[in-house]
């Protein structure tokens, strides 16, 4: 039933029916409630009613031929974030907003080859994912049958204290060591996952991750992982996911918990990284 | 009303990264948004200065009360009631003086681009001249696609009365342009000019 707060002038007792009284029913019947009264009585209010039901098909056509709405303006691109003082982190500019046709060029070339201690291959295709075994593609793959560039995948293990850290260790989470063909990389964690329940081991499953990075990605713009290290962060059981940044010379770093999933990232950190020079 | 998918969980990710110290993480948080948040300004406001200054208000608000998100909405209702409510004071404080843009598609024919224009001043007008209420409301819903729950949210009423508002919104639409003229109708329906100054 549509609540009408503003009904002292929706009704008028036996007398005609005004523009929005009839407005107002017109709301109410979507709803499925049933016409006024008056209207079921008064044949003129009832004609009139009709003729508004038919306007409200032709303004819907006039507010839809209303011109796009143009871009923002550049004075709105910028940083609304305070300057810092000279010699502290420097304040980029803001992320421009993605284009449709770039987000679904980018939906098109979402490959992402991902594992863990399973060593199993995660695929995103258009924002979905589909598990493949593949232990040779765990560690250092480059790029998949399809040509693109798939995550490194780490289980690193390293203790990760602070965000200059993770800045330090980018260039070996983005260029791993490749194992000889037909071996894998020893995991510094391997004896602990025989011994101790691995905390991360839900972020180990193609259905938890997935959950996990759509938290941290748009929904319009699900951008590619480019490394991924089963680690912690200050003592804590932690997946390190580096993202590209809207700006080619930086990177994303997302530092989630053990309990990140589609609804609650569970952040540890977000850190903006310079993009290692090869 | 958080739902799989829908960027909420990046969006309060990326505030809990800024309140924790993450320069980055608003501008980012921002940019996710600016879009609509830019699209709500100006067809509430018409006019795309006035639209600007609203944005850059209520990005600064929003900044400023980050650390007051109390996290019962989803963060993209959070930012547009910001939105509407700098938009509603700046039309309280300012005769709004609606703007129409140019079409980005000019049609071939110099007589349909006359016509096409003439009918979007009329309808730019045509909102500019809606109640304040009715026009949030109708921006909302009609022009930027956000849901009667959703607007509900943003503008804090209830969702009978978003679309109480937009219908009689739209009746009085109906009025301006010209569509409700019914010469067989006993009693005419209200002229726009009477309808100024009514309650919404």
């Amino acid at each position: 039933m549509t609540e009408h707060p503003d009904d002292h002038v929706a009704s008028h007792g036996d007398s005609h029916l005004d523009l929005e009284a009839m407005a107002d029913a017109l709301a109410a019947a979507e709803d499925g409630a049933a016409l006024p009264e008056h209207l079921r009585s008064c044949a003129a209010c009832a004609t009139r009613l009709e003729a508004l039901r038919a306007a409200l098909g032709a303004v819907a056509s006039d507010l839809a031929e209303l011109p796009a709405v143009p871009p923002v303006p550049a004075s709105l691109q910028r940083s609304v974030v305070p300057t810092p003082s000279p010699g502290a982190t420097t304040v980029l500019p803001a992320r421009p907003v993605a284009s449709l046709d770039e987000a679904r060029a980018r939906r098109t070339r979402l490959v992402l080859a991902a594992g863990g201690l399973a060593a199993a291959a995660v695929v995103v295709v258009g924002g979905g994912l589909l598990l493949s075994h593949n232990a040779t593609d765990t560690h250092g793959a480059a790029t998949n049958a399809a040509g693109v560039e798939s995550p490194r995948v780490q289980d690193s293990g390293t203790d990760y204290r602070s965000p200059a850290a993770l800045q330090a260790a980018l260039p070996g989470l983005l260029s791993p060591p490749t194992p000889a063909p037909g071996k894998t990389v020893p995991s510094p964690l391997h004896g602990l996952v025989a011994a101790t329940p691995d905390p991360l081991a839900r972020l180990r499953t193609p259905a938890g991750l997935q959950g996990c990075l759509a938290s941290l990605t748009d929904p319009a713009d699900r951008s590619t992982p480019l490394a991924l290290d089963y680690a912690t962060y200050k003592g804590a059981p932690a997946l390190v996911v580096v993202l590209p940044s809207a700006k080619p010379s930086k990177l994303d770093i997302w530092v989630v918990g053990a309990g990140c999933t589609q609804l609650e990232s569970d952040l540890l950190l977000y850190v903006k990284a310079d993009r290692p020079t090869k | 009303m958080t739902e799989p998918g829908d960027g909420d969980a990046q969006d309060r990710a990326l505030l809990a990264a800024h309140l924790a110290g993450e320069p980055h993480a608003f501008d980012d948080l921002l940019g996710r948004h600016r879009q609509r948040m830019w699209a709500v300004a100006l067809r509430t406001l018409g006019d795309p200065e006035d639209a600007s200054d609203a944005v850059q208000d209520a990005s600064l608000s929003a900044y400023r009360a980050a650390a007051g998100f109390r996290g019962d909405a989803r963060v993209t209702t959070w930012l547009h009631r910001i939105v509407v409510n700098a938009c509603l004071d700046r039309a309280r404080r300012q005769a709004v003086r609606p703007t129409v843009p140019m079409p980005e598609r000019p049609p071939a024919d110099p007589r349909d681009v006359l016509a096409e224009r003439e009918t979007q001043v009329l309808v730019q007008l045509a909102l500019a001249a809606l109640p304040e209420e009715q026009r949030a409301a109708i921006v909302l819903v009609d022009l930027t696609g956000f849901s009667v729950e959703d607007a509900a949210a943003i503008l804090d009423i209830p969702p009978g009365t978003v679309k109480s508002r937009c219908f009689r919104a739209r009746a009085r639409l109906a009025v301006a342009l010209g569509h409700l003229r019914n010469p067989e109708s006993p009693e005419p329906v209200p002229p726009a000019a009477d309808l100024e100054g009514g309650t919404t």
